[in-house]
């Protein structure tokens, strides 16, 4: 169970987030769809503290309450061990080989042994279908394998829950699927995910929950059904509307 | 009497290569400590630390902006007077002219590492360690085992200038009276006016060190830079 109350984030005097409350439950895959700067994304890096909120409360478990107002260093980093994040242009360790990039979080963090987070990893490999990319680097790589490799990293750490920023923004096109594929089967095996996404098809048809955020703030929540297929405000139907609109012209 | 004595020259070039190890030690300590120094300034300037922050631009501006011997002359006569002034229980006299250009090179090491690292290290995109972080680690971790081997890889090409330069300039360390390269050619070249065949046994010295030196950083950085070789298969 993840609970997030209160948050509120400013740069500077730009006001990007303005009091947002959200509840997650395990296994839920929740999609955060919005225009751009709405503070999604700013909002999603707070859950993690990779942006620290001004105020406000995140609640992992329940075990670990932190405030964003004075944090200690432990508690950021308990925060950061307990989520996994899956980055838009996939952040993997460009100095590492792609199983140690899975192995890396295992070894230094979780202080698994060598043997063990081979282990692990290999079968993550095999998963997400890049075993012959083992001894690879990620200059190597296409997009989609690393971005693929990414979400190998994150859940090898078998966090209670993962993070996805925008994960198919920077692929080309005929990779986004791999990847859309790959989060629909991990949603599948139950493992709590948020998504900040522009693919409002995979909101609908993956997630469970689905946020609408505008201006900073939670415009609409509910089932992909209630937000996305019959959405009650107007400025959700809008942003909705324009995302499907039929072609203008027909050349 | 010839114009250039081959003889003189060759029969001396022993004599000259005894400076070498000198020459290499005070390259070799200078470029160790420089770097340490360097990284830590490089990552004051990174994180713009207040204070150390300005102290250390002060620092940088003032090295880069002093010949070195000027600064080999001011510890060469700098440090006795102030052992003689805090009453220190040394003996200035005492003291290996060696420490006086570890000093100075160590900090002129420094002041041109702290630049390239802090180059290197902006030119590492954010999210190297912001993975870090999402991973769980602390910033010293992510910095000890992702972000500083990438810098050390990009910074390479420079760390060899720099080390080249540190050991073309030691030449100076003569006017500390340090024994080295420079300084027994220049005193072999004394007995008998022979400056023009020493000078030339010295010049000669030096390029084959650096010319040395200047393959094994190329071979170094052509190992270690693997991951950076996109491999299309």
């Amino acid at each position: 169970m993840i609970k997030l109350s209160g948050i509120y984030k400013k740069f500077q005097q730009h006001e990007v987030l303005k009091g947002i409350d959200l509840e997650v439950k395990k296994g839920d895959v929740l999609t955060i769809i919005g225009p751009s700067g709405s503070g999604k994304t700013t909002f999603l890096r707070c859950i993690n503290f990779l942006e620290k909120p001004d105020e406000g409360t995140i609640e992992i478990g329940s075990t670990l309450k932190v405030n964003a107002i004075k944090p200690s260093k432990k508690d950021i980093l308990a925060l950061r061990q307990k989520t996994a994040m899956v980055f838009q242009n996939y952040n993997l360790f460009q100095n590492k080989t792609v199983l140690e990039n899975i192995m890396e979080g295992l070894t230094v963090v979780q202080k698994k042994s060598k043997q063990e987070a081979r282990e692990v990893a290999e079968r993550l490999l095999h998963k997400i279908g890049l075993e012959e990319k083992r001894d690879a680097y990620p200059s190597s790589l296409s997009g989609g394998q690393q971005q693929r490799v990414g979400i190998a990293r994150a859940l090898a750490l078998n966090p209670e829950v993962i993070l996805f920023d925008e994960p198919t923004s920077a692929l080309d096109p005929e990779m986004v699927g791999e990847v859309l594929q790959l989060m629909k089967q991990i949603a599948a095996e139950g493992i709590t995910m948020i998504v900040v996404t522009h693919e409002i098809d995979f909101a609908h048809e993956v997630s469970n929950h689905v946020v609408f955020m505008d201006g900073g703030h939670i415009v609409e929540e509910g089932t992909p059904e209630e937000v996305i297929v019959h959405p009650q405000k107007e400025r959700t139907q809008q942003f909705l509307k324009r995302l499907r609109k039929n072609p203008e012209y027909i050349i | 009497m010839t114009v250039f004595d081959w003889e003189f020259a060759i029969d001396h070039i022993p004599e000259v290569l005894k400076g070498v190890p000198i020459t290499l030690l005070i390259a070799v300590v200078s470029i160790v400590i420089g770097s340490f120094v360097g990284l830590f300034m490089a990552l004051i300037r990174v994180y713009r630390v207040p204070v150390l922050n300005q102290m250390t631009l002060v620092f940088i501006s003032f090295i880069r902006g002093t010949p070195l011997l000027v600064q080999l002359y001011v510890f060469f006569y700098g440090i006795p007077a102030l052992v003689e002034a805090q009453e220190w229980q040394v003996n200035p006299d005492k003291i290996s002219p060696l420490w006086y250009a570890f000093i100075v090179y160590s900090m002129n090491a420094a002041a041109y590492t702290a630049e390239i690292f802090r180059a290197s290290l902006n030119s590492i995109a954010a999210g190297q360690l912001e993975a870090c972080h999402s991973v769980g680690m602390t910033t010293w971790q992510g910095l000890r085992r992702v972000v500083f081997p990438q810098m050390m890889i990009m910074a390479l090409p420079n760390m060899g200038n720099i080390f080249v330069n540190l050991i073309k300039s030691t030449s100076l360390a003569f006017a500390v009276k340090v024994v080295e390269i420079m300084a027994i050619a220049k005193m072999l070249a004394n007995q008998g006016y022979n400056f023009l065949e020493m000078y030339l046994v010295a010049a000669v010295v030096y390029w084959v060190i650096c010319l040395l030196l200047e393959v094994i950083f190329h071979y170094t950085e052509k190992r270690l830079s693997i991951f950076k070789r996109a491999v299309t298969v």
